[in-house]
């Protein structure tokens, strides 16, 4: 029962994150701003998804695939985010 | 028809329905082949949602196993038939630097 | 019913409208990615999880990426700004909402026979021992389903390079994307053989692997890091072999189970798993193929 509410707290923190991310991608100027909006908010707001998912778990086993699921969005996210930004931002790599 | 008391399966193959006739109105209508293309996948997915929404589903919420080998099928499927058109659509421009059927062009570019 | 499905349904109808009415192909394949994935959630929904793994893999993943390759190839071009113009959407209009209505009036009226096949590939799971029904479905109950379907993606390739391939150069070397990859690139290789393992017993399987190992290689190659590394992965028989092996065994189930594709009693799961593997390999080969890529 306490479990049910932290847990739907959590979500309910996620959703703030992400509107907050949306936010941004919707109203901030370029693309340099717009990749920290999708890359900061949203991955804290898929953190705290994570997390109330991770109090849900079944198992150990479980609870350990959403956080190893959770890194590799964060690592994605951040590669694409670099992507997009040497796209806008060209920058040769050194000789 | 009694679809406003729905039940959880019904509005899947109403969204399926929808998903396939728009897809098939946007590919006879779109000139530009690559919309074609989207539009062909657009309505295979709809396709198999009416195909799978319709089957009821297990004793433990598992969804026909039968069904899902169908979909599952008609995925891989759908992804060489949109492989082989992207493939040819992009032959078709290297070759003559359209991105439509000189019958479909729309009006007022001449060929 | 509930309030979570609406939603969904809705947003992807208006996903797939916004897709089919972008105003370039490329913001339109992006769309369509994620109409992909939000319709994998949709299929978690009808409790089809094998189905969103492969939706989300392939019909979102694969496919977006082969869309977005080709979109960038076309919006290269001054003749492709003319027809890149939204469809015009009266001419079908009419006709596909009065088809639209006829489909749903007959859907709304079909008595489905209730869980029959369920039920039968139940019981005849126990002899097909393999514990997964959707896995048994595909690889021992209708199995020649499954041959015919690898046999139509290697022609589609086939069909595929017939048509020469754009020579375009290779990606730079990019260090942070490098450093990034070489350890995903493991990572997604041990997804991809786990979920081919899982098949036989829980929600994976061979399409699935493959298409999450053609992404691995996929990001080798776009971090410039192992220029060498899809030589292997063209080589013309990497993508026949699964189709090689399907046969092969399938054939000498004739003389071992007294049937073309059945298996022998207790050799079943062992001889999935090696069809499987093989057919992963193939089907990732063939994957890669399908993006017609050739290095300068």
């Amino acid at each position: 029962m306490f479990l049910d509410a932290l847990s739907t707290l959590l979500f309910v923190l996620a959703t703030v994150f992400f509107c907050a991310g949306t936010i941004g991608l919707l109203r901030l100027p370029d693309t340099l701003c717009r990749i920290h909006a999708l890359t900061k908010a949203d991955n804290l707001g898929l953190g705290f998804a994570a997390l109330a998912l991770i109090i849900q778990a079944e198992s150990l086993a479980a609870a350990g695939q959403i956080i190893l699921i959770w890194l590799l969005a964060l690592v994605a996210s951040a590669t694409a985010g670099y992507r997009v930004a040497r796209r806008c931002v060209p920058v040769d790599p050194p000789p | 028809m009694s679809a406003i008391a729905m039940d959880a399966a019904t509005l899947w193959w109403v969204l399926g329905t929808a998903l396939t006739f728009l897809g098939l109105g946007v590919m006879l209508a779109a000139p530009a082949l690559l919309r074609k293309l989207l539009a062909f996948n657009v309505m295979g997915s709809g396709v198999f949602l009416v195909l799978l929404a319709l089957r009821p589903r297990g004793p433990d919420g598992v969804a026909d196993p039968i069904a899902q080998a169908l979909v599952l099928t008609g995925i891989v499927i759908a992804i060489a038939s949109t492989a082989l058109g992207l493939m040819l659509a992009r032959r078709y421009h290297l070759a003559t630097g359209r991105d439509s059927l000189p019958e479909d062009a729309p009006e007022g570019t001449d060929d | 019913m509930n309030a979570v499905d609406a939603l969904l349904a809705l947003v992807l109808l208006a996903l797939a409208v916004a897709c089919l009415w972008a105003k370039t192909a490329r913001t339109g394949s992006l769309l369509f990615i994620t109409f992909g994935l939000l319709l994998a959630l949709a299929w978690v929904r009808l409790g089809a999880i094998d189905v969103a793994l492969a939706e989300a893999a392939i019909g979102a993943g694969i496919a977006g990426a082969l869309l977005l390759d080709a979109a960038r190839q076309f919006e290269h071009s001054p003749a492709g700004q003319n027809s890149a113009r939204a469809p015009s959407p009266w001419p079908p209009s009419l006709l596909m909402l009065f088809l639209a209505a006829v489909l749903l009036y007959a859907l709304s009226t079909i008595q489905p026979l209730a869980g029959d096949a369920t039920l039968a590939v139940s019981a005849a799971l126990e002899s097909s021992e393999i514990a997964h029904p959707v896995t048994a479905v595909l690889l021992v109950f209708r199995a020649y389903d499954t041959l015919l379907e690898i046999a139509v993606l290697l022609v589609a390739v086939l069909a595929a390079q017939a048509a020469p391939s754009a020579i375009r150069a290779s990606p730079k070397y990019d260090p942070a994307l490098a450093a990034v990859v070489g350890w995903m690139v493991p990572i997604a290789v041990l997804v991809a053989v786990y979920l081919l393992w899982a098949g036989s017993s829980r929600t994976g399987g061979a399409f699935q692997a493959a298409a999450v190992l053609a992404g691995a290689i996929l990001l080798a190659r776009f971090s410039g890091q192992w220029p060498d590394a899809d030589r292997l992965w063209q080589h013309a028989g990497v993508r026949v072999f699964g189709l090689v092996t399907f046969i092969v065994v399938g054939l000498s189930g004739a003389f071992t189970a007294g049937a073309v594709l059945g298996y022998p009693a207790g050799w079943t799961g062992g001889l999935v798993l090696g069809i499987e593997a093989a057919l992963m390999l193939s089907i990732a080969a063939s994957l890669l193929a399908l993006f017609g890529w050739k290095e300068r």
